[in-house]
């Protein structure tokens, strides 16, 4: 009896016991994720979530694949090679980036891709002033980084999905919504390319400052990071865009009279070994995986792997023969500028049939895949500083010798024109030497001019005469089904 | 029984002591077919729970307090006997075979249930039928068997897992498999680890009353695997073996193109686009002649073998019984290199301790291993970029280089159709396996503090760690990085608890039983993956040989949730004839926030055994009527562990360089929160008939069932201005699933030599989106109000236009037009699930050579040729080989055809419409089986209990109009298997 009373006793402790108690047992904390909430309880956190930032703009929609080629792609400078037009169909290679076959199914992830971007860089300013240790100056220079980051990302937005600025004379053409809080609810309407640009040069202009007088934050290369300079850099892009020219002359002289950058004066080359072309000639400051270091002013390096943040096709992938499926190409309009003697014909390989861009031959050995793209760099204001020369002051000679200091280190004829002949021939120079670094497009936009391709292998979108509806990228289908406020481009 | 005689007896129950003439009493049990001995009949004396079982002879003895008591002999399949003892001390007995089955006892969430009180809709599949079907994977071995049970047939890759959808599609973006429990605990493991031989049964819960119990988890149903038991009776051993082959099918001489066939196909590509395929000098030079004729498709498909052994031994005594078993698998896939082996052992354990507790303990071990396809889709996949490989690029640079595994020298890696890829040379250099050790244990205890009353606690524990590694060898010279591996290894655990305490009270006309108890489940997954590449040896690529060339190179992962529940049953019946069953349940589950985590379930059920009223007892055909309804809601919350929550990710590295010098650690946003998730919940509705006529020769069961899904868990698209695409939701969509259930049983003979069995199932189906708060595109999906789900949402392809062999579509408005869109012309061209599926099943006996053959039909569903779309573009990937029906093209005008003509780089090739959408019903001859079992009396003198020897067939005959291999399984075909096998029990 006594050895029954025991098992029965045991056996109810045993139920009871085991009851958990239940809310802790269903509190089951992640163990690869953060809570939001904790990631800024110190500055180290909100030094993480500033960095997860910069990664966030090599999204395969932003630098890490389609920003950085469409503005080629999508002009007079970019082709599909003839023989690969079927391997160029997989959307990931972005064939539409060249036949401007858009729609708003498969184009456009810029559209998500910079919005992924604004918006944590929202969450961080809206939680930057929980309870932290920060430091005054290194929340300032946060503050000051994320705003710059936030206008340069609707600066990219208004550009691709508007038209240009001056397309109506009050700038009342629909732009871009401007967001600034963090609410998935959310359903904004757009705002006009006016109102985006008020609140990019608002927010340039409040944070530039900060970052001229604040350094707060230790970083190893300052090339991948923003600092006075190339925040300065940024405003001027916005500016000459924007055909203030008196701005963007300013700015210009800034980063380049008193930036620590350098043009590098000789290019030398060097053979290296290339996959399955054997060794090839570059231009030395253009392989491996830094480049042009002295004249960098803002730098990405484009990795393929941790796919889900960056891109599983980079343009490395896009541009250079990767198992010959590269699906861009350069056309011969663009290859027939340069002179044979030029340099920078080192840029361009011949595969197969058609010349490919090598431009970016990546780290070589390390990490073929990867390569490291410039998104700013020197030579860009030097001619932007010529043009609006030109254009202002008709500072003709001035002009020349910026101009000419980039024509010869690449040992081509030196520019000798004055005038409106000056502009053209400084636009062709813009053309040649920053062709596939994504300005073409947004430079033909700016001087509101259309452009034909000769060497074409399409059976339309040869020929782009301005207006057209294919210079406002249409508005992501996704958007349309999320948002009940957007409304599309005209002609899609 | 007088009243005096019951209280005397209650008194005698009462006080034992009192009574001092105990009484032995024993006696045989046999069978009434043909007399045998019967082993592990339960024998209970009435009234008390007292009993023993018998030996395998048949042969009981027990003692008994009183002579005047009654004996109740039970036995599965058999009808139950009660007997008075009368004071006699030899009782034999001779059981009926129970035909309509309801006395049959069968496994019911959390306990056993006599199948005549069950109210709810459940089907049983027995072990036989389960071995018949000889398949790596227990998944595969029940398709066709129980109505209402779809099992999805994915994959022919040896050992996989099937898929399973029991009364349609229940959900839109959470998960729609059942729950399944193994053993009486919820199993998160993959049922690969199951050998079919230590399997008892499988029942499958499918209507609301019979799955509430699991109530927060069973909205899309419930699969009960129950594995053998010891029983109490001498030790038997039983060997089992099997051997035989596995073959691809090819119902409708699905094949790419030879040299010839593809040269002309494009020639006339190339010429068509205005080259010259006689000029070395263009990318497009084709000579007629070509001195290679390389069957790529041949070279990667074999015929696998297939073995088999399974050894068990069973017994025990009144005290303790035991089963045991080991068992060893391993098949070969039919595409080569592909394989699959398996080793289990199994050990229960059961122990009366004393007539007031019991403890029973299991333990399931299982190690497995396979070759696994390399690259399901692709040209770098040994299957799929066969089929692409031109036939005029031979397999090595020359034949009489061919080098060992190691030598990529030998190989031609010239392959411009495959983007380089050799599929030959990618089987021997490259690799992708897996292994897997798992454990699966159990301890139980049961008490039973009154006659009434009994308290059972179950503990269950489960392991796995599966390894797996994947590499480019550093020789296969399409990839460049000089070899690359990739190896994971994932460890999870889950342990789940039981309690439960139930009461039961048989009054005269009354009888009562209350279940309640409660249940939780921890579950944990950790996941490590590590690449590398550049490997020194291209024989040692394991990741330490190789360089970890990014940060990136090692990921972890991680997956945790928890589950409380508390739950309830009640069940009463009226003079055994009607059953009354309620059960609730509330759960918490760790995959919702706080305030919205807990969920609660019910449901009721009524049987009525129409067949025990005296107006039916006249209807003398009529052996058995039994209505059936039940109503009740269940849940679902199979979405991400964490999606509730708001949560930065820790792996937004930025990298400015390579090396990991360069990782700058970052974090950043992952997806929106939403602290109101909740719940998914199914209502569903049952009505059934359960009947037997002409003396037991036919037997059925016929359901309705209208299911009801709310709270749908949904991913709602968002304004992307937000840096977020969709939040998880519980939408205001709402699903309605209808059908009805048949199954019959007619046997049109049945004598004493021989029997003629016809089973048979049939399910209809029906699905619609009854609201939704948006339509949903999809790219090849809509979802909108009074659609279905499951719809293929495609542009229609119109043919051919005669005049210049352009492909023609038609629009949203029937226009026939050439302009392809592919977007607002899209229409709804089909869906995805069958409107009706079933087996038939037909079984002759005759002395002891059994036949059974089951044909698997599925009407109404249509499947995406992808494999067809990849393989005729019309010229789009050239020099990608092609499917040989493109060779059907328009070649002149006025060719009537349905394939345009062939353009090389065509622009219009390659594009998704219904020009590759077929209907996928199909008929398959899903097994046949022939067996033999030898007479018992020539096999007693062997000393043996049973000798048998079986042929079975899988998967041996298919007719369809959907043109690949098989309507199911595209990257990897279902293969056909036949096997021998013996069996020998002593």
């Amino acid at each position: 009896m006594r050895k029954r009373f025991i098992i029965n006793i045991t056996f109810l402790l045993i139920v009871l016991f085991i009851v958990p108690a239940c809310d802790d047992y269903l509190d089951v904390e992640p163990e690869t994720a953060i809570g939001s909430s904790a990631v800024f309880q110190t500055q180290e956190g909100v030094l993480f979530a500033l960095t997860g930032v910069y990664t966030r703009l090599k999204l395969k929609g932003f630098y890490g694949t389609e920003f950085a080629v469409i503005g080629d792609a999508a002009t007079d400078n970019g082709k599909i090679p003839s023989d690969r037009e079927s391997a160029g169909a997989n959307p990931d290679r972005i064939p539409f980036a060249y036949t401007l076959n858009l729609n708003a199914v498969n184009t456009s992830r810029l559209w998500q891709d910079a919005y992924v971007v604004i918006n944590n860089i929202n969450v961080i300013l809206e939680n930057i002033d929980n309870d932290n240790n920060i430091t005054e100056n290194v929340k300032n220079q946060v503050i000051a980084e994320c705003r710059i980051l936030r206008a340069w990302a609707h600066f990219c937005l208004v550009r691709l999905y508007a038209q240009d600025y001056n397309f109506t004379p009050d700038q009342s053409h629909p732009g871009v919504p401007v967001i600034t809080v963090t609410d998935a609810a959310n359903r904004p309407a757009r705002n006009t390319v006016g109102e985006v640009f008020d609140f990019i040069f608002g927010e340039m202009n409040a944070s530039i400052p900060v970052l001229q007088s604040t350094e707060a934050i230790s970083r190893q290369d300052a090339m991948y990071y923003l600092n006075y300079f190339s925040a300065v850099a940024m405003r001027a892009t916005m500016h000459f865009y924007v055909t203030d020219y008196a701005a963007a002359l300013a700015d210009a002289n800034t980063v380049v009279n008193e930036g620590p950058y350098t043009l590098i004066e000789n290019y030398t080359t060097s053979l290296y070994e290339s996959d399955g072309l054997g060794e090839l000639a570059f231009i030395d400051d253009w392989a491996g995986s830094v480049i042009v270091e002295s004249e960098s002013i803002f730098q990405l390096y484009i990795n393929e792997d941790n796919t889900q943040i960056t891109t599983n096709r980079s343009i490395i992938d896009i541009y250079t023969a990767n198992n010959g499926n590269a699906a861009h190409a350069i056309s011969n309009d663009l290859l027939g500028l340069y002179e044979t003697g030029d340099v920078r014909n080192n840029w361009y390989k011949v595969e197969n049939i058609d010349p490919h861009v090598f431009k970016y031959p990546g780290a070589f050995g390390d990490a073929k895949d990867d390569t490291p793209y410039p998104v700013l760099r020197l030579t860009e204001f030097i001619l932007m500083k010529a043009e609006c020369e030109v254009r202002l002051n008709g500072a003709d000679g001035l002009a020349r010798d910026l101009v000419n200091q980039i024509t010869q280190r690449a040992g081509a004829s030196t520019v000798s024109t004055s005038g409106d002949a000056l502009i053209e021939d400084i636009i062709t120079e813009r053309r040649k030497e920053l062709a596939f670094e994504g300005n073409r497009l947004f430079d033909l936009k700016r001087l509101q001019r259309g452009f034909t391709r000769v060497d074409c292998n399409l059976p339309e979108n040869c020929t782009v005469s301005y207006p057209s509806d294919l210079y406002a990228w249409p508005i992501p289908q996704d958007e349309l089904n999320g948002n009940t406020n957007m409304v599309q481009n005209e002609g899609y | 029984m007088s009243k005096v005689l019951r209280f005397y007896m209650l008194l005698a129950l009462l006080i034992p002591q009192m009574q001092a003439q105990d009484l032995t009493v024993s006696g045989r049990v046999s069978s009434q077919d043909d007399g045998s001995g019967l082993p592990g009949v339960n024998i209970i004396v009435k009234g008390t729970t007292l009993g023993t079982t018998t030996d395998a002879d048949g042969n009981y003895s027990m003692t008994l307090a009183r002579p005047d008591m009654t004996l109740i002999f039970s036995s599965i399949g058999y009808v139950p006997e009660e007997i008075e003892v009368n004071g006699r001390s030899i009782v034999n007995v001779s059981l009926a075979r129970d035909i309509t089955s309801l006395a049959e006892v069968v496994v019911v969430a959390f306990g056993e249930a006599e199948k005549a009180t069950i109210t709810g809709a459940l089907e049983s599949i027995k072990s036989e039928d389960i071995v018949r079907q000889q398949q790596a994977n227990i998944s595969n071995s029940i398709q066709g068997l129980a109505p209402g049970l779809q099992v999805l047939e994915g994959n022919g890759q040896p050992g996989s897992s099937a898929g399973f959808l029991i009364r349609g599609i229940g959900s839109l973006q959470a998960g729609t498999g059942p729950l399944i429990v193994v053993d009486g605990a919820v199993f998160n493991g993959d049922l690969s680890q199951l050998n079919a031989s230590d399997i008892e049964s499988i029942n499958v819960l499918k209507d609301a009353s019979s799955a509430a119990l699991y109530g927060s988890r069973a909205g899309n149903g419930v699969i009960l695997i129950t594995t053998k038991k010891g029983v109490n009776r001498a030790t038997t051993y039983n060997i089992n073996a099997q051997y035989g082959i596995t073959e691809n099918n090819n119902p409708n001489d699905f094949r790419v193109m030879n040299t010839a066939e593809y040269v002309e196909y494009y020639r006339e590509a190339i010429l068509n686009a205005g080259e010259d395929p006689d000029d070395p000098g263009t990318g497009f030079y084709m000579p007629i002649d070509q001195p290679f004729n390389t069957d790529w498709v041949e070279e990667a498909l074999q015929t696998g073998s297939f073995k088999k052994y399974d050894f068990s031994a069973t017994g025990g005594n009144k005290k303790t019984s035991f089963f045991a078993a080991l068992g060893y698998l391993y098949q070969e896939g039919t595409v080569v290199a592909t394989d699959f082996e398996r080793a289990t052992g199994t050990l229960n354990l059961d122990h009366q301790a004393s007539d007031k507790f019991d403890l029973g303990g299991k333990i399931q071990l299982a190690y497995e291993t396979s070759n696994n396809l390399i690259s399901e889709g692709g040209r770098s996949g040994q299957l799929s970029g066969a089929f692409q490989t031109a036939p005029i690029e031979p397999i090595f640079v020359t034949p009489d280089l061919a080098g060992g595994p190691f030598d990529g020298a030998g190989f031609n890696f010239e392959i411009p159709s495959n983007a380089q890829h050799n599929p030959v040379a990618t089987t021997i250099m490259n690799s992708n396996t897996s292994e897997t050790w798992n454990m699966n244990s159990n301890f139980d205890l049961g008490y039973n503090f009154t006659p009434e009353i009994r308290g059972e606690v179950l503990t269950n524990y489960y392991f796995f760690s599966t390894n797996t590694k994947e590499t480019i060898g550093k020789l296969y010279k399409a990839e460049t990085d000089g070899g690359t591996t990739e190896e994971g290894r994932i460890t999870g655990n889950t342990f789940n608890f039981i309690g439960t305490l139930s009461y039961r009270k048989e009054l005269q006309n009354h009888g009562f039983g209350v279940k309640i108890g409660f249940e939780t489940t921890r579950q944990r997954l950790n996941a490590l993956d590590v690449s590398a590449d550049n490997f020194t040896f291209s024989n040692l690529n394991t990741v330490g040989f190789g360089n970890v060339v990014v940060a990136q190179g090692i990921t972890s992962g991680f997956e945790g949730s928890s589950l409380a529940g508390f739950f309830g049953r009640v069940n009463y019946s009226f003079r055994d004839k009607l059953f009354v069953e309620g059960s609730l349940r509330r759960d918490g589950a760790s995959n919702f926030g706080s305030d919205t985590r807990w969920g609660t379930f019910g449901a009721v059920g009524v049987s009525y055994l129409l067949s025990e009223e005296q107006f039916f007892k006249d209807l003398t055909f009529l052996n058995n009527l039994k209505l059936r309804m039940s109503y009740g809601s269940s849940g679902n919350n199979r979405i991400g562990d964490f999606s509730w929550r708001d949560l930065y990710r820790a792996d937004v590295i930025y990298t400015t360089g390579p090396g990991p010098n360069n990782a700058n650690n970052g974090v950043g946003t992952s997806f929106p929160a939403n602290p109101d998730l909740r719940w998914e919940k199914n209502l569903q509705f049952d009505i059934g008939v359960d009947f037997a006529m002409f003396n037991n020769k036919i037997t059925g069961s016929l359901d309705y069932f209208r299911r009801v899904s709310q709270d749908l868990l949904f991913n709602a698209p968002l304004s992307q201005t937000t840096g977020f695409d969709d939040v998880t939701v519980n939408s205001g969509a709402e699903l309605l699933n209808t059908g009805i259930e048949v199954s019959l049983g007619v046997f049109p003979v049945r004598n004493d030599n021989f029997l003629w069995q016809v089973n048979a199932n049939f399910a209809f189906y029906n699905q619609e989106i009854t609201s939704i708060p948006d339509d949903v595109v999809f790219s090849t999906r809509i979802w909108q109000e009074g659609g279905r789900s499951d719809n293929w949402f495609l542009q229609r392809y119109a043919g051919v236009d005669p005049a210049n062999g352009d492909a023609l579509y038609l629009t949203a408005n029937d226009e026939t037009t050439t302009d392809y869109n592919g977007d607002e012309d899209r229409v709804i061209a089909g869906q995805r699930t069958p409107d009706t599926y079933g087996g038939i099943t037909n079984t002759l006996e005759y002395k002891g050579i059994s036949l059974s053959f089951m044909v698997y039909y599925s009407f109404g569903a249509d499947e995406y040729f992808d494999l067809g779309q990849d393989l005729s573009t019309d010229g789009a990937s050239f020099p990608a080989n092609q499917w040989v029906h493109v060779l059907n093209r328009w070649q002149n005008p006025g060719d009537m055809t349905d394939v345009p003509r062939a353009l090389v780089n065509n622009p219009n090739g390659d594009l998704v419409s219904t020009r590759y959408l077929y209907d996928a019903s199909f008929v398959r001859l899903q097994n046949v089986s022939l067996s033999y079992t030898l007479p018992k009396g020539l096999v007693e003198k062997l000393g043996m209990n049973n000798v048998s020897v079986s042929l079975n067939g899988q998967n041996l005959w298919l007719t369809t109009d959907f043109p690949g291999f098989d309507p199911t399984s595209e990257s990897y075909p279902l293969p056909r298997t036949m096997t021998l096998g013996i069996n020998l029990s002593f």
